[in-house]
C-alpha cells in the first residue's frame, strides 16, 4: 500500500469513528489518542516518512500535515460543540428575561415633536411665549373690538379684568412683531386654556401650535401651499382636505381646513389659518403697504385624535399607563 | 341658525340634495351640517281616520278605524285631538320609526291595535307631544308621508360666524347661494303703503347713536287666532314655535329677512309716545317670558313715553305684548347701535334672537322693508287695517364710504389673476355697488354688510365666492426670510428620552386647581376671576399634585408599580401684580410599588430612596453631566427631603412625599417617591462642552474597612478622603455596608471605601498614595469615631 494510500484509508477510518461518535456518543478522548496520541495513527505514519523517496517525501509531508490538521480541527470542533452543549443544558430560554421597563413619551408631545419637525423642514423657527397674558396681547392687538361678537368665539379665563389665560397662542405673535422686525417666520407651541366645560369633546386647555410667516410678497397660494405640505406629511399623501372661508378677527381671508375622515365618514376640521390682517400689522407697527403675511393654528390635541382614533380628549389629562402606553 | 330647505327654495333655485347644500354653504363661508332628521324612519304613510270611537275599556283610549288608500286598519289612539275626517301620518305595522322602534300587532286594553297615528314628536318634526300631527288635506292617501309632507321639514343647521350678520336670515343665505351658483335671487315683494300727513305715532330718542333708525306704524282691527298652516310649517323647519298669528309673522319676517320686528299691544302702551333712553336706577321691566330685569344705565329700552316696554333689541315687556284680545297694534322695526345691544344683552346674561342679529350689525335699510313686509302679512293674515299712521324716525341718513380695491394687491394677495367681469359679478350678487377704473375698482358694500369697510375685506368676498379650493397651492415656500433661531426647547428631548429609557411614562395633567392644593407651599398661586367650578380655580404652583393624582387613578385602576413625569408649566406671583407672575418650566417624577417583582431572577424588591437617587443621578449627573451635590431638607410635603445643588444653586428636592399632600388631595396615603427639578436653572446653566483629553496612565484602587457607628452618615468620611485625597483621587464611594454584632460590635457597622487614583503626568506608585492612605486612616480614627478594621 503506497503512503498515499495509507493516508486516505487513515482518513476513511477517521470519519467512520467520528461517524460513530456522534451517533453512539463514544469518548472524544479515545479518538484522539488512536489518531494523535504520542504512539497514534498520525504519528506512526510520520515515522514511516523516512521509507518514502526523497523525490516523494515532500509531497508526502504535505498529505500527512493536511491528514493531521483535518483530524485536529474536527476533533476540535466536535469538542467544543460537546462544551457548549453542556453549558446549553442549563439555559431554559422560555424564561422570562430580567425585567428592564421602558417608559413612554406621551403622545401629544410626540405629535407636537413631528409637527415641528415638519415646520422646521420648511425653514420655521420655534418660539414660545407666556400663558398668562394681557387682554392686549390676547385680544386687542389681535383685533378683537373690545364690544364685539367675535369675544364671545372663545369662552375667556380671567386672572382680571385686564389679564387672561391666553385662549390661543397667537398672542405670540404680537410679541415676536413686536420684538423683531420682519420678516419673520416662527410656529409657536403652547399650552391654552378654554372656559368650557369638561366632557370627551372638550376640556379646559390644550395645546395649540400657532404658526406666523411675514414677508414682502405672501399669497394665499403659498399658505395653501404651506398647509397642504403639512397635512400630506403629517396624515399621508393621500389624504383629502378642503378649504373653507371662515372667520378669525387677526386673519382675512380667513380659512378653515377640514380633512376627510373616512373612519367617521365626514369632514372634520383640523386647523384655522389665514392673511394677516392689516390691522393686527399697524398694531405692531409694521407697515401694511410693505408687509403681507399668513398665520395659522392648530390644536395637537385634535390632530392626534384624528390620526390615532382617539375618541376621548380627557385622555390625554387623566395619566392612564393603559392609554400612555399604547403609543411608545 | 337652523334653515329650512324649503324656504330657501322660494328665494333662489335648489336642485343639490340637502347634503351637497350643506357642503356648497360650507365651501363659501357659512358652515352647513345636514343631519337628516327622518333617518330611520320607514314604512309612515298618509293616512285617513274614517271613524273614531271611545275605547270600551279605557276613558282615555279612541278606536279609529284609518284608511290607508287600499284598506281600513283597526288603530288604538291616545291622543285627545284625533278626530273623523283627519288627514294623519299612519305608522302601520311593520314600518319603523326613529330610535329603531318597529311596530307590531298588539292589543291594547283588549282591543286590537295595527300601527299608530303619530305625533309630531314621534316624527321627529318639532318637539310637541300634545297630540297627532294633522297633515293638511291635500297629502294623497296611502302615499310616503315623507314624500309628501316630511320633506317640507329638510333644515340645515349653520354656524354663522360673528362677521356675517347678513347672513342670518332665509333671504341672506338664499343670496350667498345665488351668487356662487350664478342662479337668480328673488326678493319677497315689499312695497310701502299710502301715507296719511298727520300720522299719530310720535317717536322720539335722547340718543340717537344708540338708535339711528325707528320705523314704528299701527295697525288697527286685527283678529289675534292661528297663522297660516304653511307659515307654522315654515316656522317648525326653522326651529321656531307657532304662537299665534301676530308673533308668528314677526317671527316670520325675523327668519326671512334677518330684521327683528316687534309687535306691542297698542291699547295697553299708557301713552301714545314712543320714547327710547337708557335704564334708570330703580326701573325693572318683566319680558315676555316672564324674566323680571333690573335696570340701569347700561340698557337701552322702548318706553311708552313712561315706563319701559321693551328691552330694546333684546325682548319686549310682557304688560304690552299681544294677547287673544288685542285689537290695534304698534310695529316696531328699528337699527339699534350693535355695541349698546352688545353692553346690555351682556349685563343681563340674556341672548336672544333679537340680540344676535343687532350686537352683530343689522341692516339700517331692511329696517324699513321689514316693517313693510310685516304690514303686508298682517294685513293679509290677521285682518288688520293700515291706515297710514306711520313714522320713519331717521334724523341722520348713514352713509357708507366707498372702497378702493386694486387689482394688483388683490392678486398679491390671493396669489391667483381674476378676470375683470367675474370680479364684478360677484361683488355686485353680494350686493356691492361696483365702478372699474383702470387698474382698480370702487366698491360700495351694501347695508347689509357692515362688517366690510376695508379692501381686505372685499378681497375676502371675492375669494370665498371665488372658492378657497379653486385658488391655485403655490409651493414657493422661501421669500427673503431664512431659518434663524433655533428651538430653545428642543433640548428638553433628552430629557424626555432620558426619563422614558428609565422607565417613566410621560403624563400631561390639568394646570388648573383648587385652592389648598394650588397653594401647597405658601399662598402665591394665581386665582382666576370667573373659574369653571371651586375645583379648577388656580394655577397649579406644583407638578406633583397631578402627579400624585394619576398615581392613585393607575393604583386603583390598573398598575400598583409605576414610574410617571411631567415637564411643564407652573406659575406662582411674588405679589399681587400681575408683573410679578412668574411662569417655570419644571420637572417633576414619582415611583411607587415594586422596582423589582418576585421572578426567577430576583426577589420582589420595593422602589425606596435611593431607587430615587439613582434615576435623579441617572439624569443630571449621567445625562446631563451635571457635578450635583445631595444635603437633607426641610419640606413639608415630604417625609425625607433632599436638595439636589449644583454648588450652591438648588435644583430642585426629592424625598418620599409625606401625608400632606394625600391629605390636600384628599386621597389615601400611598408610599411615593418623588423628584422636583426646576428646569429655567438648568438652562440657565447649560455650558458648551469641549474635549478634555483622555489620560491614558494607569489607575489605583485601594479599600479600606472603617468600623463605625451605626447611626453615623458616611458623608463626613467622604468629605475627609475627598479633602485630604489630593488632585490625584479621582473618584471615591463606599462598596459594602454591613453590621456584625459578634465580629465588629453593637451598634457598629463596617464600611469599605473605595478610592481610585490617578495621575496625569506619571504612573503611580504605592510610595504616592500609602501616605495619603495614612493620613486619611489617622484623621478617621482620631476626629471621626471610626477605626480601621484590619
Amino acid at each position: 500500500m503506497s503512503l498515499k494510500d495509507k493516508v486516505e484509508s487513515v482518513k476513511n477510518d477517521f470519519l467512520t469513528d467520528i461517524d460513530s461518535f456522534q451517533s453512539q456518543d463514544q469518548d472524544l478522548e479515545q479518538i484522539r489518542q488512536k489518531y494523535l496520541g504520542r504512539s497514534g495513527v498520525i504519528a506512526n505514519l510520520f515515522k514511516s516518512l523516512g521509507t518514502a523517496s526523497k523525490e516523494d517525501r515532500p509531497q508526502y509531508g504535505q498529505l500527512l500535515n493536511d491528514l493531521k490538521n483535518d483530524v485536529i480541527f474536527k476533533i476540535d470542533s466536535l469538542s467544543h460543540d460537546q462544551d457548549s452543549k453542556n453549558d446549553n443544558d442549563q439555559i431554559d430560554i422560555a424564561l422570562p428575561g430580567k425585567d428592564y421597563p421602558v417608559g413612554t413619551i406621551h403622545i401629544l408631545e410626540q405629535t407636537l415633536s413631528e409637527i415641528k419637525k415638519i415646520f422646521n423642514n420648511i425653514g420655521f423657527s420655534v418660539a414660545y411665549g407666556p400663558e398668562v397674558d394681557d387682554d392686549y396681547h390676547n385680544f386687542g392687538a389681535l383685533n378683537f373690538p373690545q364690544h364685539h361678537p367675535a369675544r364671545d368665539m372663545q369662552d375667556t379665563f380671567f386672572i382680571d379684568e385686564d389679564t387672561v389665560l391666553r385662549t390661543h397662542t397667537s398672542n405670540v405673535q404680537i410679541h415676536l412683531m413686536e420684538e423683531n422686525e420682519p420678516p419673520l417666520r416662527f410656529i409657536v407651541p403652547g399650552r391654552v386654556y378654554r372656559n368650557e366645560a369638561i366632557s370627551y369633546k372638550s376640556y379646559c386647555l390644550f395645546h395649540q401650535v400657532e404658526g406666523l410667516y411675514v414677508d414682502k410678497n405672501v399669497s394665499f397660494g403659498q399658505l395653501k401651499g404651506c398647509l397642504e405640505y403639512f397635512v400630506k406629511k403629517m396624515f399621508g399623501e393621500n389624504c383629502k382636505m378642503r378649504w373653507r372661508p371662515s372667520y378669525f378677527p387677526f386673519t382675512e381671508p380667513s380659512a378653515e381646513v377640514d380633512i376627510w375622515d373616512d373612519k367617521r365618514k365626514q369632514w372634520m376640521e383640523i386647523l384655522g389659518s389665514g392673511m394677516v390682517d392689516p390691522e393686527v400689522f399697524k398694531n405692531v407697527g409694521y407697515d401694511p403697504k410693505i408687509w403681507h403675511g399668513y398665520a395659522f393654528g392648530m390644536g395637537v390635541e385634535r390632530i392626534a385624535m384624528l390620526k390615532y382614533d382617539i375618541d376621548d380628549i380627557r385622555l390625554f389629562y387623566n395619566g392612564d399607563i393603559r392609554f400612555l402606553r399604547q403609543f411608545r | 341658525m337652523i334653515v329650512s330647505i324649503k324656504w330657501l327654495k322660494e328665494f333662489v333655485e335648489i336642485n343639490e340634495t340637502p347634503k351637497e347644500l350643506a357642503d356648497m354653504l360650507s365651501s363659501i363661508g357659512l358652515e352647513a351640517e345636514f343631519s337628516d332628521s327622518f333617518d330611520g324612519l320607514g314604512g309612515v304613510i298618509v293616512g285617513k281616520v274614517k271613524s273614531v270611537k271611545k275605547h270600551p275599556n279605557a276613558d282615555r283610549l279612541n278606536v279609529c278605524r284609518v284608511y290607508d288608500g287600499k284598506d281600513e286598519h283597526q288603530v288604538v289612539c291616545g291622543a285627545k285631538n284625533v278626530a273623523k275626517g283627519q288627514t294623519i301620518a299612519y305608522a302601520k305595522v311593520g314600518s319603523v320609526l326613529p330610535g329603531d322602534f318597529q311596530l307590531e300587532r298588539i292589543k291594547l286594553r283588549g282591543v286590537e291595535s295595527n300601527g299608530m297615528i303619530c305625533s309630531a314628536k314621534e316624527l321627529n318634526i318639532h318637539d310637541d307631544h300634545e297630540g297627532i300631527i294633522v297633515l293638511p288635506d291635500d297629502c294623497e292617501i296611502g302615499k310616503d308621508f315623507i314624500e309628501e309632507y316630511g320633506s317640507k321639514f329638510l333644515k340645515l343647521e349653520l354656524d354663522i360666524t360673528p362677521n356675517r350678520p347678513d347672513a342670518f336670515s332665509h333671504y341672506g343665505v338664499a343670496r350667498d347661494i345665488a351668487v356662487y351658483t350664478k342662479r337668480k335671487l328673488s326678493k319677497p315683494e315689499i312695497k310701502p303703503k299710502d301715507l296719511i300727513n298727520s300720522s299719530t305715532v310720535k317717536i322720539s330718542i335722547e340718543d340717537v347713536n344708540d338708535c339711528p333708525r325707528y320705523v314704528g306704524g299701527l295697525v288697527h282691527n286685527v283678529t289675534v287666532g292661528p297663522s297660516p298652516r304653511w307659515m307654522q310649517d315654515s316656522l317648525i323647519s326653522s326651529g321656531q314655535r307657532p304662537i299665534n298669528n301676530l308673533v308668528d309673522i314677526s317671527n316670520y319676517v325675523l327668519m326671512e329677512l334677518g330684521q327683528p320686528t316687534h309687535i306691542f299691544d297698542y291699547d295697553s302702551l299708557k301713552s301714545k309716545e314712543i320714547h327710547i333712553r337708557r335704564g334708570k336706577k330703580n326701573e325693572s321691566i318683566t319680558t315676555l317670558d316672564q324674566n323680571k330685569f333690573k335696570l340701569n344705565k347700561q340698557h337701552l329700552l322702548i318706553t311708552d313715553g313712561k315706563d319701559p316696554v321693551a328691552l330694546a333689541g333684546i325682548m319686549g315687556g310682557l304688560k304690552s305684548s299681544v294677547s287673544e284680545k288685542t285689537k290695534s297694534i304698534f310695529i316696531e322695526s328699528a337699527f339699534f347701535n350693535p355695541v349698546t345691544i352688545r353692553k346690555s344683552s351682556k349685563s343681563l346674561s340674556f341672548i336672544t334672537e333679537a340680540s344676535k342679529r343687532f350686537e352683530r350689525g343689522a341692516d339700517h335699510e331692511m329696517a324699513l322693508e321689514a316693517f313693510w313686509r310685516t304690514v303686508k302679512l298682517i294685513e293679509q293674515f290677521t285682518g288688520g287695517i293700515f291706515e297710514g299712521d306711520f313714522e320713519d324716525y331717521y334724523p341722520e341718513k348713514i352713509t357708507i364710504k366707498s372702497i378702493v380695491l386694486r387689482k394688483n394687491e388683490l392678486e398679491l394677495v390671493l396669489g391667483i389673476e381674476i378676470e375683470n367681469e367675474y370680479i364684478i359679478s360677484i361683488l355686485t350678487g353680494l350686493g356691492f355697488s361696483v365702478t372699474e377704473n383702470s387698474n382698480s375698482f370702487e366698491c360700495v358694500p351694501p347695508s347689509f354688510r357692515p362688517d366690510i369697510s376695508r379692501e381686505i375685506d372685499v378681497i375676502e368676498e371675492v375669494a370665498r365666492i371665488y372658492g378657497y379650493d379653486n385658488i391655485p397651492i403655490d409651493n414657493a415656500l422661501y421669500g427673503t426670510y431664512s431659518f434663524e433661531q433655533s428651538d430653545a426647547q428642543a433640548w428638553l428631548e433628552s430629557i424626555r428620552n432620558t426619563l422614558s429609557g428609565l422607565g417613566f411614562n410621560q403624563i400631561y395633567s390639568n394646570s388648573l386647581q383648587n385652592k389648598r392644593v394650588a397653594n401647597l407651599h405658601n399662598e402665591n398661586s394665581v386665582p382666576m376671576l370667573n373659574p369653571l367650578s371651586n375645583d379648577m380655580a388656580f394655577l397649579r404652583t406644583s407638578l406633583l399634585p397631578g402627579l400624585v393624582k394619576a398615581t392613585e387613578y393607575n393604583i386603583k385602576n390598573s398598575s400598583d408599580s409605576l414610574k410617571l413625569f411631567e415637564l411643564g408649566n407652573v406659575h406662582s406671583r411674588s405679589s399681587k401684580k400681575i408683573e410679578d407672575i412668574n411662569e417655570n418650566i419644571r420637572l417633576a417624577g414619582i415611583m411607587v410599588g415594586n422596582e423589582n417583582h418576585k421572578s426567577v431572577h430576583s426577589e420582589e424588591e420595593l422602589y425606596n430612596i435611593y431607587s430615587l437617587k439613582g434615576d435623579v443621578q441617572a439624569l443630571l449627573k449621567e445625562k446631563l453631566n451635571y457635578d450635583i451635590s445631595i444635603t437633607e431638607a426641610e419640606n413639608d410635603l415630604y417625609d425625607q427631603c433632599y436638595n439636589i445643588l449644583s454648588g450652591k444653586l438648588i435644583l430642585g428636592t426629592f424625598g418620599k412625599l409625606s401625608k400632606n399632600i394625600f391629605y390636600l388631595l384628599k386621597i389615601d396615603k400611598y408610599d411615593i417617591y418623588a423628584f422636583d427639578i426646576d428646569i429655567d436653572k438648568i438652562e440657565d446653566n447649560r455650558q458648551l462642552v469641549k474635549y478634555s483629553p483622555i489620560n491614558f496612565l494607569p489607575k489605583i484602587a485601594r479599600r479600606i474597612n472603617l468600623v463605625m457607628n451605626n447611626l453615623d452618615s458616611v458623608m463626613p468620611i467622604l468629605g475627609l478622603i475627598n479633602k485630604k485625597g489630593g488632585n490625584n483621587l479621582i473618584d471615591v464611594y463606599p462598596v459594602e455596608v454591613f453590621e456584625d454584632k459578634k465580629n465588629i460590635g453593637e451598634n457598629k457597622k463596617s464600611v469599605t471605601f473605595e478610592m481610585i487614583f490617578q495621575d496625569t503626568e506619571k504612573t503611580l506608585e504605592d510610595k504616592d498614595v500609602n501616605p495619603i492612605i495614612d493620613e486619611i486612616i489617622d484623621i478617621a480614627e482620631n476626629d471621626f469615631n471610626a477605626k480601621l478594621r484590619v
